[in-house]
């Protein structure tokens, strides 16, 4: 699956901080200072740390069988395959500094970005209460499980609509985070990105969104897209986020000045020829602004967002930028009957200035004032977690359009065997519609060590 | 004849206020039983499945107490499906315990309803409610002195405690307190139904600093026939843990 990304100069650096963890970093080690130390080397005399370098190698191998079965049904084989996969990891720990090296390997990966090899690589040193991390990594900010709309540092994979973890859509990129502890319950972060990268979307493949083959189409190129070279300083990113505690309820409140995952195109003629047949790609800069909470009542463990994003398109008629929005989130799990545990979350978005938009070159022109999912999940866990039922249900509010994904995984001792598919159906003018009658299943084998 | 009559309804309530006192007194006793300001631990957990197969979990925990306030950190270890969680609970005298998680798959720190304390920590048989039971607020339950039993030739008080929270995971609770060090030798848990659904046994007891520390304790599923084995292979009490262990921050970096 061919994919369309900006991603070799920001490997090459994260490259060149990884070769720097491992020549500086894992030499200069020693074992941290509180706690047990690593398990190889606590005794009961010697409880305190080892004293000596703690080097940990770990990762997870696996092997899947992905089906397409109404392709299948029609005696087309091509997306069908089997996809073994492994992950590496090199962790390193030190009384003030640890180093983490992350390698991801499967046929994509190989075939179509040996870049992305270098799944993660960043060094974390501990001064008091102040943690500075830095290299090619994932953040996670706000509250909400999957559905969030201030988790808004890493782009994400959306090439690949089997990933489920929201941790594996995230893609890494560089950044440099200091994290100062404020007591007990508070601690502020700041962060910063020296450049850009966008959301990955298919070229090719099952998971090409309608309006890229539109674009395909259109302009008669695989890649119908010129987008501007975001790997450079005018490019950075910044934010800072406040987490607190109020009692029993946990709050946040976070900054972001940056550009949004989602691009914009130039549908100008004029524009297109001048960039060789190909369409421009806009990336939007924006301010966001948002708060979040978690609290447990009632027995509903209760998680909100809301925030706005505020884009440079504060008139609303620039079709080149999106409008400014106010965007929320909000979710809870409860145990309900019998061990079923159901969450529920929901996220959406509200257009401000709306009637502004009319010209039909405008990237938001035709499209409704208010974006809204539902996903509910339905578990139930049995003989001590070894074997899991679910049911996923994803649903876009205004287009009726949704995804279901029931699954089952089973735990042998450190192994997991699962079996899950996806089905999507609906608006085809949504985005999980546009997938209508199509879906997969997958059967997984894997193993961490 | 009316005023004998109130005289004897008062004793008798009097008496049985005496009674159900004395139960608390012996659970409280046995819940306070050591005095540490912390615990630090390393334990290693064997859970059996029903076909003897063995796993293993390897897990360190921080326990600090202070103003009434307990503060408790566990730190899984191995294997590595499960290395790097995390769990804080603060508990409150009086109040439901604040709860929260971070999974390295998820990348942050989540909290955790109380109602989710009945699930299996872990994978193990304990539930996450079992975890800290034994640090559980006294004022959450009612107790009633059953009978005077011995265990294994061991004198022993037999304790019924109901949780006032009709919410909670067992309807009731019965312990073998032993009379001679006050120490929690078995304790039987019943759902909601008032089946028995899981048994808590104490398998050896070492001195430690001058305490008497359970350092193998078995908790079985009675109809799964399953268990799982807790062995304490470091435990040091009163070891100084920084404040900043019960923190998000560990939770996240796993560093003080």
């Amino acid at each position: 699956m061919k994919t369309y990304n900006k991603r070799a100069p920001i490997a090459a650096l994260a490259c060149a901080i990884a070769a720097g963890i491992l020549f500086f970093g894992v030499s200069g080690l020693s074992a941290q200072e509180f706690g047990f130390g690593a398990p190889e080397t606590a005794t009961a005399i010697d409880a305190s740390g080892s004293g000596k370098p703690a080097v940990v190698v770990g990762g997870s191998l696996s092997f899947s069988l992905l089906g397409f079965p109404f392709a299948l049904a029609d005696g087309d084989f091509s997306d069908s395959t089997a996809l073994p996969e492994a992950s590496l990891s090199l962790g390193a720990s030190g009384s003030k500094v640890d180093a983490t090296i992350g390698l991801r390997l499967n046929k994509d990966i190989l075939e179509n970005r040996p870049v992305a090899l270098l799944d993660e690589a960043k060094l974390r040193v501990f001064l008091g209460g102040t943690t500075l991390e830095g290299g090619l990594m994932r953040a996670a900010w706000g509250r909400a499980d999957s559905l969030s709309v201030l988790d808004i540092i890493n782009p994400r994979d959306l090439s690949d609509l089997t990933l489920r973890d929201e941790n594996d859509r995230k893609i890494a990129v560089p950044m440099l985070r200091l994290t100062e502890s404020l007591g007990e319950r508070a601690s502020v972060e700041l962060v910063y990105l020296p450049w850009f990268e966008g959301d990955r979307i298919a070229i090719s493949g099952p998971w090409v969104p309608s309006k890229l083959a539109a674009a395909q189409a259109m302009t008669g190129q695989a890649n119908p897209f010129s987008s501007p070279d975001t790997a450079r300083l005018d490019y950075g990113q910044a934010g800072l986020r406040l987490a607190t505690g109020l009692g029993g309820i946990d709050l946040g409140l976070q900054y972001f000045y940056g550009y949004l995952t989602t691009p914009a195109y130039d549908m100008n003629p004029a524009s297109i020829a001048a960039a060789g047949g190909k369409i421009p790609v806009i990336w939007n800069r924006y301010h966001q602004l948002g708060l979040d909470a978690a609290v447990v009542l009632a027995g509903f463990n209760i998680r909100l967002e809301a925030g706005a994003n505020l884009t440079e398109d504060t008139a609303g008629n620039d079709p080149l930028v999106y409008n400014p929005a106010i965007v929320w989130a909000a979710g809870f799990d409860k145990a309900l009957f019998a061990g079923i545990d159901l969450n529920v979350q929901a996220m959406g978005k509200l257009r401000l200035l709306h009637d502004k938009i009319a010209s039909p070159l405008d990237v938001e022109y035709g499209s409704n004032v208010t974006t809204t999912q539902i996903a509910a999940l339905l578990s139930r866990s049995f003989a001590r977690d070894a074997v899991k039922i679910e049911l996923l249900g994803l649903l876009g509010a205004e287009k009726l359009d949704y995804m279901i994904e029931p699954g089952v995984t089973l735990a042998v001792g450190d192994a997991e065997i699962a079996l899950r598919g996806r089905y999507f159906g609906g608006n085809v003018e949504g985005d999980l519609g546009q997938f209508h009658d199509s879906g997969y299943v997958r059967f997984s084998v894997s193993y961490k060590f | 004849m009316k005023k004998l009559l109130f005289i004897l309804a008062v004793l008798s309530l009097s008496a049985a206020t005496v009674f159900a006192q004395s139960a608390e007194d012996i659970v409280r006793a046995s819940r306070e039983r050591i005095k540490a300001d912390t615990v630090s631990t390393r334990s290693r957990m064997m859970i059996t499945a029903k076909d003897g197969s063995v796993t293993e979990r390897l897990l360190d925990q921080y326990t600090s107490k202070v103003s009434g306030t307990t503060k408790t950190v566990v730190v899984f270890q191995k294997p590595a499906s499960v290395a790097g969680t995390r769990f804080l609970t603060i508990s409150n005298p009086g109040k439901i315990d604040d709860r929260w998680i971070f999974l390295p798959s998820l990348g942050k720190v989540r909290r955790i309803a109380a109602g989710e304390g009945s699930g299996s920590f872990m994978g193990t048989d304990m539930s996450y409610d079992d975890i800290s039971s034994m640090d559980r607020d006294v004022s959450l339950d009612t107790y009633a002195l059953l009978k005077d039993e011995n265990l294994d030739g061991r004198p022993c008080w037999v304790i019924e405690a109901k949780p006032k929270d009709p919410g909670y995971q067992y309807s009731r609770m019965v312990g073998w307190i032993e009379k001679s060090t006050s120490i929690s030798l078995k304790m039987e848990l019943y759902d909601k139904k008032g089946v028995l659904v899981k048994v808590m046994e104490i398998q050896d007891i070492k001195d430690v600093q001058g305490k008497l520390t359970p350092v193998v304790t078995k908790m079985s599923t009675v109809q799964a026939k399953t268990s799982t084995t807790i062995y304490v292979d470091i435990i040091i009490y009163n070891d100084p843990i920084p404040a900043s262990v019960f923190t998000e921050r560990f939770l996240l970096t796993g560093r003080p």
